[in-house]
């Protein structure tokens, strides 16, 4: 894994190598923070990366649960005449250069942050955030954590301007420290902090989205076809031959 | 040549720029009550300040991203968001205290009480941050900031009992009328001062401002290595002084004049003329150092454009915070309140907020995703761990101390 490589021309964890980042023009001018990822539902079920989502009324949210909803109303109160004020800017996938330690943009940042619109094309747009902290069930309804990450990866062969896709969950049990890369990198550094953080998140495993039957957005539940979790790999790291890579990724979740 | 002339200078800047209005007083206060004895916390904080300087400057050199990036990539946005509300309060809180420093030290020269002085010196800070070239900056305000080196002349020409201060160095005790309550909280306070958390956030963004990239690492290192010691060094000097002239006479320091008058005793005149300019371009550097830290904090977060190596029209809200903070502190100053005082507390609240920064800056240095083969090395993460648990003591020790003795009554 090299510095100079382009993360997005392979698979990735949405959050550890995305989500946060520093967005920058072709300039290198700083535009603004990744504050959310727009992901697309697609008819058949597939969840697509399209789209970049900043500013505060993407931010916000994230904050978490009831203080989320309440400092986005607060937000809004402060703007009552902006019909818009709840609508995060977006920035389109396409637009994208590059993502290494930052977000490289193709374009220059003056004028280059639009409301996300609402409805595209009959495609239900989704956030990452939405996604995250879902309680995760199985069939048989054992409980098996929450989404701490999403994996994603470009279709097919890596090139530029291939839809990225998500690929699977990461699941864990929601306890602190998931952002820090420990429970992926087993050999990240310093040994004591490493073997601290992999112990508290030894129930973390990923789970492919081909298993993942049922989305209940609003009730912020999601439910997979199985009861128990695969190991958890590095994004990105030759692993063992796995059900994900097979025909799975034909049959996406149904809603 | 040139490039020895170059990491020359950054070994000076990185001298004149260690000390500041916290090491000033910290020092001078320790050295009048408990001699050397409390060196070790010097050592042990130039030894930290190290260590996170390097891997904060190895991390900003080779993916190109300061510190509080990484705090927000690491720890999300709402421990981040905590984190900046402390990270950012210490170092507003340090900000206060160098331009009241600077007022203090110009006090001494013009005899004008120093409430009158803040707001020309807050206005000279904001020029400075909005014009002047960042190099510039650093490199003026650092080499003047030599001028502190009286300090170890005056210290050498005083003529201190060198067994007894060595002595104190050495064995682990407490002089025979202090208890050890006040001796740990100045331990901590001058870790704290050694250790402030603006350092980083300012040698950080100042690599990528001056666009450091993997091949400036042993520059940075050099600097880092020779220049951070070498200004400990200083601190002790000014610690040393103190204890000689102030020492025996159970004095205890509570004025920035007081802190200059070991030079005046040694050097006459002329030392004390050299002690007060390098004061002043000390607490000024510092002042333009913490000013600019708040500002790289806020927009590091919230992912404005900030860095001097744009025009403030290109990055026009963090010029804006920068402006906002300056105006906040002058209004604080107003109120007179003592410089001394708010120094005594923005090191122990340095202290206390130091893991905030240290930890996400720890992590990240050895994430080969944002490294590649840079991550930290054996040497380095022994360190970093052991300090990992040094910087949480002290940071919970801190605020429990400062209650429970009272600032070190």
């Amino acid at each position: 894994m090299v510095v100079d490589d382009n993360r997005l021309g392979g698979e990735l964890d949405a959050v550890l190598h995305l989500m946060d980042r520093q967005v920058v023009d072709v300039d290198g001018r700083a535009v603004c923070k990744v504050d959310d990822v727009e992901l697309v539902e697609t008819d058949a079920g597939a969840l697509i990366v399209t789209g970049l989502l900043a500013g505060p009324a993407a931010l916000v949210p994230r904050f978490g649960g009831r203080l989320g909803a309440w400092a986005l109303e607060r937000w809004r109160l402060l703007g009552l005449q902006w019909a818009d004020r709840t609508e995060p800017y977006r920035i389109d996938l396409d637009d994208v250069e590059r993502l290494g330690s930052a977000v490289e943009l193709r374009r220059a940042r003056r004028g280059l942050l639009v409301k996300q619109d609402r409805v595209d094309g009959g495609l239900r747009r989704r956030r990452l955030n939405e996604l995250m902290w879902m309680r995760v069930h199985g069939e048989d309804g054992t409980e098996l954590g929450n989404v701490i990450d999403v994996r994603v990866a470009p279709e097919g062969e890596p090139e530029a301007g291939a839809p990225v896709r998500v690929t699977g969950l990461v699941v864990g049990r929601g306890r602190p420290g998931s952002f820090l890369g420990y429970d992926r990198g087993p050999d990240q550094g310093p040994w004591l902090l490493n073997r601290l953080v992999r112990r508290v998140h030894r129930h973390s495993g990923l789970v492919g989205i081909e298993h993942v039957t049922r989305i209940d957005w609003e009730g912020e539940r999601l439910t997979v076809s199985r009861s128990d979790l695969d190991d958890l790999t590095r994004a990105g790291a030759p692993s063992p031959p796995s059900p994900r890579a097979g025909p799975g990724r034909d049959t996406p979740p149904a809603r | 040549m040139k490039r020895i002339f170059a990491v020359a200078l950054g070994i000076l800047t990185a001298i004149g720029g260690f000390v500041d209005i916290g090491d000033l007083v910290t020092n001078a206060q320790v050295g009048a009550r408990f001699g050397w004895s409390l060196s070790w916390a010097v050592i042990v904080g130039v030894i930290g300040i190290c260590v996170f300087a390097e891997m904060s400057g190895r991390v900003a050199a080779v993916s190109g991203r300061a510190t509080f990036d990484l705090v927000r990539e690491r720890l999300g946005p709402r421990v981040g968001l905590l984190n900046l509300f402390g990270s950012m309060g210490v170092t507003l809180l340090t900000f206060i205290a160098e331009i009241g420093g600077v007022a203090l030290a110009l006090h001494l020269v013009v005899s004008v009480h120093q409430v009158l002085i803040v707001p020309f010196v807050a206005f000279v800070v904001w020029l400075i941050l909005w014009r002047a070239r960042f190099s510039v900056m650093e490199n003026v305000l650092g080499l003047v900031g030599l001028a502190l080196i009286v300090f170890a002349i005056a210290l050498w020409q005083l003529g201190p009992d060198w067994s007894r201060l060595t002595d104190q160095m050495l064995t682990l005790d407490k002089p025979g009328d202090e208890s050890w309550g006040p001796w740990i909280y100045y331990a901590v306070a001058l870790f704290g001062a050694a250790m402030t958390p603006y350092e980083v956030f300012f040698f950080s963004s100042g690599g990528v401002e001056e666009r450091w990239g993997p091949r400036d690492l042993r520059t940075m290192r050099l600097n880092v290595f020779i220049g951070f010691p070498l200004g400990g060094l200083l601190s002790l000097a000014i610690a040393g002084a103190s204890a000689t002239v102030f020492g025996p006479l159970d004095i205890t320091v509570d004025s920035l004049g007081q802190v200059a008058l070991p030079v005046a005793v040694a050097l006459g005149k002329i030392g004390l003329a050299v002690a007060i300019v390098g004061f002043v371009a000390a607490t000024l550097g510092a002042a333009c150092e913490t000013g600019l830290s708040v500002g790289y904090s806020v927009a590091q977060y919230f992912g404005w454009q900030w860095g001097k190596y744009v025009r403030p029209d290109v990055a026009a809200r963090f010029h804006l915070t920068l402006a906002a903070v300056t105006v906040l502190a002058t209004g604080v100053l107003l109120t007179s309140v003592d410089p001394i005082l708010v120094t005594e507390m923005s090191v122990v609240f340095s202290a206390a907020a130091l893991p905030l920064t240290y930890f996400p800056i720890l992590v990240v240095a050895n994430d080969p995703d944002y490294m590649g083969e840079h991550v930290n090395g054996r040497l380095a993460n022994a360190l970093g761990t052991v300090y990992l648990f040094v910087i949480g003591a002290a940071a919970v020790a801190a605020i429990p101390l400062l209650i429970w003795t009272r600032m070190g009554a």
